[in-house]
């Protein structure tokens, strides 16, 4: 079963009184454990299609599918159920709370889904050595590099074993090293745990990571490839 | 539920300097209420509390139908007066009951004349719990076979122009509806210092009454004295119980315009603190308003993470609700400290204790209480307030679409 | 100047909804601010308006050895030949009414009620007396030489239930010491609306209270009603007499001056209340204001304004918030205050016996008041203005740059 898809989806913004047609009929599908990006220049609808696959948002027309769903037509406060178990997501401004210590981020999403105490606690020390900040948990954002919030972010958006990581940006606000350090990190991650992983981006480096390449424009899909022949894909 | 109050508690703090500025509107919001409520029961206590001591008794018996004469002291003779005081002295809280005859008239010298309450006592078993024989200025108290000597206070003294020894005229009516005239004379001067007061009673002794008004062993009321006031209700339903037909009321029955003085000074405090919190409130609203477009995309993020429009909605409410709490626990402090700093140095009224027949019973100064008489409910109010300060900005905050949020600058 | 102007209002207009209410906050206030002190001058007024009319008149003219809280009969503590004086008086100064009156203890009694009263001895044809007969509620006012008629008010009659031709007793004290008692008969009832007065206060003629006192031709004193109350200290003037004392309405009020010192203080402390409660509205508005344009600021002041014009636009906007906030205080304001002058606070029975005022109290906003407090609030504005203008005056430019969105 496929772990989002939309079908013939267009969506149209107001912007005063202008009209912008941002997407204007997309289908596509993404499979479980997928690594990957949907590219394009500013403007291509690669943001907005990453929002409706995450429930962000509505379509103007089409449908939406998590999960084999239809969310399409979902209320604002469904389709935050749908999105709290189920997907994680990743910005390029980090998205932190700032009164946070970047354990409590980190715990956030399992306190939203009910985890008690002790195995809440084991969760989020496991999360952060997986991104290689144990002995950073107790820092507020504003003491964190941009690398190192990032890889918060990261552990936050694993946090609750989501389905898919909707990643929009995440490497457009650090330096090199920084921005590969946060590629590696998420490309283990998904060959180890399988969890699906959809960018939005027009970086290389994060292209370059990607095993299947959405190509958009203009708000319609103009090339879907896989990269090599590595990953059994359609 | 956590997660909730740790990121509003956290939240309000963010911009401290804001934050304190409110805190302080709403701590003054709450201490002028306190200092207000202070105020005014340390008034009803000096008047009140004096009233008891000075004019007796808590509870007064009487008989059926007498307070439909509220203006007027009819003598409506108690019956079983002796009995319904034996009974009463049984009743837990009472420490003293004893028999009074009680009427208006006019006391009467070449200096003028002054309208005055008539009061007939048993004397031996009013002086333990008496202010006025404790503070004999000449002369002595009375005692009950004092024939035709009278017991007045400095006041009184003082407008007649009469010393110990000297006589004076005492006019009033009986039950038989005559006019009764006597000379009497002054065996006794009291002074308790609210020469208002004093200047309105001639106290004699009970048998003298008696006569005076021909009523032949019978008296008009039992005067009944507590422990202290508040008590005076399960007293009340006590001697109901025994004797039904009697009409039974206390100091705050006695004094009805001063209940209605304090509830419609009450009534305009409240309106007058209501829309002060308002607009404290306004304050809270504006913060919180600039917070939400603060933190339009955080909130995008929120919703991001599964956090739903409701729960946005409650955080901002929480928020609100928290700052409210912050502002009416700092003016609970500020109450408390400033009310008890003026409890010890109180106020002078005694300029205007003429003002009012009950203002004669301040003697000198009042002191304010801690303010906490309606603390429950101010509270109430102002944490309501804060409340509904956030709806609009809680409603601000959750109406959008967290992709909307997310990008907005 | 102009371009600071331009600056301080678009911003305003930029946040519509966070200075539309602040404005509303200023005119709450206001709003509290007028209502009161329009309440206090109105119940001053009124009280002493009353008091004047009905119990102290203008001037009084009374004997050396008086003492108004004695109702004392003795001859010399009276006036002598006070009709005399009074027709003088009547003929030859600027007066409405110069009338004696001739005041004494009294006790109604009827069955085995009774109640202490003033007994009033009063010339019925003066107007100083219109009030009574103009507030007769039943029967007719006293006709010049009644000797058994009485006048009683309201809460009296309701209590004895009693009607014009019913019958009640009256005690008065007499010149010597002694006491006299007699029947009247109820000729009318009046009600002036001061419970207080109504309720302690009985009419006989003139000529009856003198005889039942045996006060022969005296009175207590000579109320005088003046045309114009300015006129006072010249009436007063000249007046030849000699051997009383004639003491102006100023005196006769002191108490009521007194008690409104006295409120007026207490006033003013919930003045300064409200105002500092609303200064924090403005603070908070000003300082959210100059955190949120940061870089703005950091800016103008990098191509080169003065830290002291960037004080200006604050300022500036604090003045159009603050304007904003008094038209929606005078508007809200003088809604409250119009309704309370025109139909009144009814504060109902008090029991004030100490000073006479009417049952229903009637606002009155002068002039001054409004200007003084309109001119308060654009104050305290301004004065709230002054951190938040000193905090945007001492940003460095490069932090202000520094610190984007």
């Amino acid at each position: 079963m496929e772990v989002t898809r939309v079908e013939n989806v267009t969506r149209v913004y107001m912007i005063g009184e202008v009209e912008t047609q941002a997407l204007r009929g997309v289908t596509l599908g993404i499979e479980p454990g997928e690594f990957t990006a949907l590219v394009g220049p500013s403007g291509s609808g690669k943001t907005t299609l990453l929002q409706l696959m995450g429930c962000l948002d509505q379509p103007t027309t089409g449908k939406v599918f998590v999960s084999g769903k239809d969310v399409s037509t979902l209320k604002r406060s469904e389709r935050a159920d749908v999105r709290r178990g189920t997907i994680g997501f990743i910005f390029q401004f980090f998205a932190l709370i700032p009164t946070l210590t970047a354990y409590e981020n980190i715990e956030m999403p399992l306190l939203l889904n009910g985890l008690k105490g002790e195995e809440r606690k084991a969760r989020v020390l496991e999360l952060l050595e997986a991104v290689n900040l144990s002995d950073r948990g107790h820092h507020k954002p504003d003491q964190l590099s941009g690398g190192e919030q990032q890889r918060v972010a990261i552990a936050r958006a694993l946090a609750s074993k989501p389905t898919m990581i909707l990643a929009d940006e995440p490497t457009a606000n650090l330096d090199t090293t920084n921005g590969e350090q946060v590629m590696d990190i998420m490309s283990r991650l998904n060959k180890e745990t399988g969890v699906t992983f959809i960018f939005a981006s027009h970086d290389p480096r994060v292209i370059k990571y990607g095993r299947r390449i959405v190509q958009l424009q203009d708000g319609l899909v103009v090339k879907d490839t896989i990269v090599g022949n590595k990953i059994k894909g359609k | 539920m956590r997660l909730y109050f740790r990121l509003a508690w956290r939240n309000i703090w963010r911009h401290k300097r804001r934050t304190i500025i409110i805190v302080v509107a709403l701590a003054m919001c709450m201490w002028l209420m306190m200092f207000y409520d202070g105020l005014l029961a340390g008034f009803t206590d000096a008047i009140y509390g004096n009233a008891v001591k000075v004019l007796g008794g808590n509870i007064q018996v009487h008989e059926a139908g007498y307070s439909e004469n509220s203006l007027s002291n009819p003598i409506m003779p108690l019956g079983n007066d002796q009995e319904i005081a034996a009974y009463v002295l049984t009743l837990p809280n009472v420490v003293g009951a004893s028999r009074r005859i009680e009427t208006d008239g006019l006391a009467t010298s070449r200096e003028g004349s002054f309208g005055v309450s008539i009061v007939g006592i048993e004397p031996e078993l009013e002086a333990t719990l008496s202010v006025i024989s404790k503070n004999v200025e000449s002369g002595s108290y009375l005692h009950s076979s004092d024939g035709d000597n009278v017991f007045i206070g400095k006041g009184l003294a003082d407008e007649l122009n009469v010393q110990e020894g000297d006589k004076f005229t005492l006019i009033g009516r009986d039950a038989h509806n005559q006019m009764r005239k006597r000379t009497m004379t002054v065996g006794g001067i009291y002074d308790v210092n609210m020469p208002e007061l004093e200047k309105g009673i001639v106290y004699m002794s009970l048998q003298e009454a008696q006569q005076l008004y021909d009523l032949n062993e019978k008296s008009t009321m039992v005067m009944v004295t507590l422990t202290n006031i508040g008590k005076e209700k399960s007293v009340i339903a006590g001697i109901i119980d025994q004797f039904p037909g009697t009409d039974i009321g206390s100091w705050q029955t006695k004094y009805p315009e001063l209940t209605s003085a304090i509830t419609t000074k009450s009534g305009a405090m409240n309106v007058f603190s209501f829309v002060i919190i308002l607009i404290a409130g306004i304050g809270i609203l504006n913060m919180l308003l600039m917070a939400v477009y603060e933190r339009t995309r955080e909130i995008g993020f929120l919703g991001a993470m599964g956090i739903r429009p409701g729960g946005i909605n409650f955080l901002f409410l929480l928020e609100g609700a928290l700052i409210g709490l912050v502002g009416i626990a700092a003016g609970i402090l500020l109450g408390l400290v400033f009310n008890f700093l003026f409890q010890q140095v109180g106020m002078d009224f005694s300029k205007f204790s003429n003002i009012t027949t009950y203002a004669a019973l301040i003697s000198g100064r009042v002191y304010p209480s801690l303010g906490l008489e309606k603390i429950v409910g101010r509270v109430l109010v102002m944490l309501i307030v804060s409340i509904a300060a956030a709806f609009y900005p809680a409603w601000e905050a959750s109406h959008r679409e967290p992709a909307e949020a997310l990008h907005y600058v | 100047m102009k371009q600071l102007f331009k600056m301080a209002f678009r911003d305003i207009l930029r946040h519509k909804r966070r200075s539309i209410f602040s404005a509303v906050a200023m005119g709450l206030g206001l709003t509290l601010l007028l209502m009161f002190a329009s309440f206090i001058e109105g119940e001053m007024r009124g009280s002493m308006a009353t008091s004047i009319k009905l119990d102290t008149g203008h001037i009084q003219i009374q004997a050396q050895n008086y003492d108004k809280n004695k109702n004392s009969l003795v001859w010399d503590n009276l006036i002598a030949n006070p009709g005399q004086i009074a027709d003088q008086i009547s003929s030859t100064l600027p007066v409405i009414a110069a009338t004696p009156r001739l005041f004494a203890s009294g006790v109604v009694t009827q069955g085995n009620a009774s109640s202490g009263v003033k007994v009033v001895g009063i010339d019925p044809r003066s107007p100083a007396n219109e009030p009574y007969k103009n507030g007769l509620v039943a029967g007719e006012f006293l006709q010049g030489d009644d000797i058994s008629g009485i006048l009683i008010g309201k809460p009296l009659a309701k209590q004895y239930k009693l009607n014009p031709g019913d019958s009640i007793n009256l005690l008065v004290n007499t010149s010597n010491g002694d006491v006299d008692q007699q029947q009247f008969t109820i000729r009318g009832i009046y009600s002036t609306e001061s419970s207080g007065l109504d309720r302690a206060v009985v009419f006989l003629t003139l000529a009856k209270a003198q005889a039942i006192t045996q006060a022969g031709d005296h009175a207590s004193i000579i109320f005088i009603l003046l045309k114009d109350i300015n006129q006072t200290e010249a009436v007063i003037n000249a007046i030849q007499a000699t051997g009383i004392k004639i003491v102006p309405w100023t005196v006769l009020n002191s108490f009521i001056m007194d008690f409104q010192q006295y409120a007026d203080s207490f006033m003013s402390l919930f003045y300064l209340i409200i105002l500092a409660i609303t200064a924090t509205v403005i603070i908070n508005t000003l300082i959210m204001a100059v955190y949120e344009r940061t870089r703005e600021i950091g800016i103008l002041s990098a191509i080169g304004m003065k830290s002291s014009s960037i004080m200006g636009v604050f300022f500036i906007e604090s003045a159009i918030l603050a304007i904003g906030g008094i038209v929606i205080g005078w508007i809200l304001g003088g809604i409250v205050v119009a309704y309370l002058t025109y139909y009144g606070f009814y504060i109902g029975d008090f029991g004030l016996t100490g000073f006479t005022t009417g049952d229903t109290i009637h606002a009155y906003l002068t002039v001054s008041a409004g200007i003084s407090l309109t001119s308060l609030t654009l104050i305290v504005a301004l004065l709230a203005a002054i951190y938040p203008a000193w905090l945007a005056a001492k940003m460095e430019p490069v932090d202000a740059l520094k610190s984007a969105q």
